[in-house]
């Protein structure tokens, strides 16, 4: 059984996006600290700014308390770009595509990564468990 | 109960009413399993749960004749899953660029892409803005 890591498989399951105007995928955490980042052939690094996840993170909360449960995702078109984030507590998922990309098939990706990043989070919670609560 | 179906008819003239009888009117043929519309942004114009078997009460003689009684007032119909939007709005623009004449050009068409499983088919087309999917029983 081979086994493949965080890196690989986010890479494998966004590369089919990159055509459709996907240009970076980052998983990190609410301080903006990124564990994962994958970049299309054409995208600079510099697209992926700590700002995304920071800003997201407080959004987040802030759409949380609205009344409607727990916010799952936001996401933000603009002029050239769009940006589709998603809440993986204590993670975020970022993409930032094309304004003209598909969204739906965005969240789509966003829900499959979700099963990825859910093991590094399982990890997480069972590290705290296991430093009684301590980080 | 029939408080309820009076409440559900006097809800008449919302934004969508008039999408949502188009949406209706495709999905009341038997062999209509769901219907679904997306944007241009590949999202479900609303959402809505599978309607399972045992809630369809049109025939049933107890129930009014409207066929949202047991639904609520969304944009998908029946097993069409507003999750799958994204995807059916790709398929649809994906063969959108199989055509090899530009889209400005006179003999453009636009196709309509059919989705055959063993016992459904499932039917799209995109004509610019919305796309529209047909889930269908048999072929």
């Amino acid at each position: 059984m081979s086994s493949m890591s965080v890196q690989d498989a986010v890479e494998t399951l966004s590369f089919p996006y990159y055509d459709q105007g996907l240009k970076a995928v980052a998983i990190s955490d609410r301080d903006g600290v990124t564990l994962v980042k994958c970049l299309s052939s054409t995208a600079s690094p510099s697209i992926l700014e700590q700002v995304l996840p920071t800003t997201f993170a407080v959004a987040n909360a802030q759409a949380s308390k609205l009344g409607l449960k727990k916010n799952k995702s936001i996401v933000s078109i603009f002029g050239l770009h769009q940006v589709v984030q998603l809440d993986q507590s204590p993670l975020i998922i970022t993409m930032v595509a094309n304004a003209h990309a598909n969204t739906g098939a965005l969240l789509d990706l966003g829900n499959a990564l979700k099963e990825i990043t859910q093991v590094i989070v399982n990890a997480m919670q069972k590290q705290q468990a296991g430093n009684g609560g301590v980080v | 109960m029939s408080n309820v179906a009076t409440i559900v008819t006097l809800q008449n003239n919302t934004m969508e009413s008039a999408l949502e009888a188009i949406l209706d009117k495709l999905a009341s043929p038997d062999d209509v399993q769901g219907v679904l519309i997306a944007d241009e942004h590949g999202l479900c114009l609303g959402g809505v749960l599978p309607e399972a078997p045992s809630n369809r009460f049109r025939h049933s003689p107890s129930a009014p004749s409207h066929p949202n009684y047991f639904t609520p007032h969304h944009t998908a119909r029946g097993v069409a899953k507003p999750a799958s939007a994204g995807s059916v709005a790709s398929i649809a623009l994906h063969a959108r660029d199989l055509t090899s004449s530009p889209r400005d050009d006179d003999k453009f068409q636009y196709p309509t892409v059919c989705v055959e499983t063993t016992n459904s088919t499932i039917i799209i087309r995109n004509e610019g803005a919305y796309t529209l999917a047909i889930f269908k029983e048999g072929q």
